[in-house]
């Protein structure tokens, strides 16, 4: 591990340390941590949550943060208070010409989340918007987005959400995708509008949205009245979305842990009976509790325990992501591997792999001939070379492996 | 005279260390810290400036400067959050007096943020690999996640925008 990777895991620790003395406490800082302030700061940077931890640092009993870093958060809180606000009328401004317009939207995420845990715009980060509308009504939905001066428009982390591709009419994105990003007119800022949680493969690991809307509630903002998810749905859903991350940002899970502490505003049987038609989801919300409770000490509502209870799979992955979080301050963020890692059955994981190859046949020749791993090296040792021999004991060493595993399932399975 | 917050088309949220003020009608944000909010919140038209600081004293459990009060009221209405005319009615100081004052104050009791236009970003971007993930900034997106299994990539492969 480099010592990059060994110092965001000491702020990482101390960022939890933080978030888990809610109410004064006291925290020190010895001087070597004091002098590398600047990793605490990018790691409150990447975990989105920059407010939280200036407010928690103000409440400290005797505080011994470094001056420098209490003065970089503090500017920041203020950019994020003002871009809050902001985004906060700009969604108001949005859903309110759309619902005019005979569009239900509901919206999730930003603003309406920050106002439900926080009762207020500032002590939580976002950067955008998001909005769900019925998916009969996405053409619909685009063309006033359009009129607008929205244009629907891929991220350069997204580059894959190309506008050619991601069409309102074109039937089979909305079959299979859930979302069409868009930039807003002053390019200031993305609006998702989602159909749909996740894409198809994922589906069953996210809240029905069918059911979305005879559950939603009316929310007033500052800026103006907006319709959003009900407290159950919400949970889920923030639940299906940080799992899908494989919770890389630590503000999902403050979010699910602000959610699990005022655990009286929800309603368990609603949530078991929304669990029991998609056992997924109630996975996802199995390891985000979980997750919670190890991270950030929430206790957790004995409905909650009995509901979600943890599996060995969900097990096994919180611990997975906890080592990463705590030894290097992040975790992958692969949702693929994160959501068949919760996959039951192997079926559908094969499915999953299968489909995904014949999409992605590229990508399948970079798996298998391309890409040279510690596996292949460790199996023989060749001269530097001779090391393009690597590309053929690679193919030869994972059909071995997968064949072996294959044989060891279908024996298991015939008894 | 005394001084009179305008409290209709404000939305105050209240924090541990500050309070926050939204101006609907205007689309600004202000932040306020102690002295600044108790002066506001307790400006109700019916308290002279130093019935004010005493106010101010008795809210904030720490002594209060008049002077203090008279620049918070200043800066209050600089930034619209006080009935018109009513504080340079009072007899405070001028602009130029008050600006030296905040100046050997050390900073501004009362931060407005005019809505900044930040470079748009999402903010799902999750970081991959071995290594540290970017930093989330602008001016550094973060790495690409794997294409979702619903959509084909463009022929020539992708490019950035």
């Amino acid at each position: 591990m480099s010592d990059l990777q060994s110092s965001r895991g000491d702020a990482t620790r101390r960022l939890l340390r933080l978030l888990v003395q809610r109410e004064g406490g006291d925290l020190s800082w010895p001087p070597a941590a004091a002098s590398d302030w600047k990793t605490f700061a990018e790691t409150c940077d990447t975990h989105q949550l920059i407010p939280l931890v200036y407010h928690r640092l103000q409440r400290l009993t005797s505080p011994t943060a470094p001056p420098e870093l209490v003065e970089y958060l503090r500017v920041r809180f203020h950019e994020s208070c003002s871009c809050n606000y902001r985004l906060a009328s700009r969604l108001v401004r949005l859903t309110s010409m759309l619902e005019r317009e005979g569009v239900s939207v509901l919206t999730f995420k930003g603003p309406s989340l920050a106002m439900t845990l926080y009762g207020g715009l500032c002590l939580r980060q976002f950067l955008d918007l998001d909005l769900m509308i019925r998916a009969e009504q996405v053409v619909k939905a685009a063309q006033l987005m359009k009129s607008c001066g929205y244009e629907p428009t891929p991220t350069p982390a997204r580059p894959q959400l190309s506008p050619y591709l991601c069409r309102p009419e074109n039937s089979r994105h909305i079959d299979r995708g859930k979302e069409i990003q868009y930039l807003s007119p002053d390019g200031t800022f993305y609006v998702d509008l989602h159909w749909q949680f996740a894409d198809r493969f994922w589906r069953p690991f996210t809240p029905d949205v069918d059911k979305l809307w005879e559950r939603a509630v009316r929310q007033d903002l500052p800026q103006g009245s907006l319709c959003t998810l009900g407290r159950e749905d919400l949970f889920l859903a923030l639940c299906a979305h940080g799992t899908r991350h494989r919770w890389w940002c630590l503000k999902w899970l403050v979010d699910v842990a602000e959610i699990l502490r005022k655990a009286d505003a929800l309603d368990w049987s609603r949530i078991e009976e929304m669990t029991r038609i998609r056992p997924g989801n109630g996975a996802a919300a199995s390891l985000a509790v979980s997750l919670a409770h190890d991270l950030l000490e929430v206790p957790v509502p004995a409905e909650a325990a009995r509901i979600l209870a943890a599996t060995e799979r969900t097990r096994a992955l919180a611990s997975a992501i906890r080592q990463e979080l705590l030894l290097r301050g992040f975790s992958s963020g692969d949702e693929h591997t994160t959501l068949l890692a919760l996959e039951g059955h192997s079926a559908a994981r094969m499915k999953y792999r299968s489909a995904r190859i014949a999409r992605y046949p590229e990508s399948l020749f970079r798996q298998i001939i391309g890409e040279i791993g510690p596996k292949d090296r460790g199996l023989i040792r060749l001269p530097r070379k001779l090391e393009f021999l690597y590309h053929f004991i690679r193919p030869v060493r994972l059909i071995l492996t997968h064949s072996l595993r294959v044989a060891r399932t279908l024996w298991h399975s015939t008894g | 005279m005394k001084p009179l917050a305008r409290k209709s088309g404000i939305f105050a949220e209240n924090l541990p260390e500050e309070v926050v003020l939204y101006d609907k009608t205007r689309d600004k944000v202000h932040c306020l810290n102690k002295t600044a909010a108790a002066v506001w919140e307790n400006s109700d038209g019916s308290k002279t400036v130093d019935e004010l600081t005493r106010a101010v004293e008795a809210k904030s459990g720490a002594p209060a400067d008049r002077k203090l009060v008279l620049q918070a009221l200043e800066e209050l209405e600089e930034a619209g959050l006080m009935e018109a005319g009513v504080v340079r009615e009072a007899g405070l100081p001028s602009r130029r007096e008050a600006v030296g004052k905040m100046v050997l104050a050390g900073s501004a009791l009362v931060a407005t943020m005019v809505a900044a236009a930040p470079k748009a970003h999402a903010s799902q971007d999750p970081p991959k690999g071995g290594d540290p993930p970017p930093l989330p900034t602008p001016h550094n997106p973060p790495p690409q996640p794997l294409p979702p299994i619903g959509f084909k990539p463009p022929a020539g492969g992708h490019k950035k925008p």
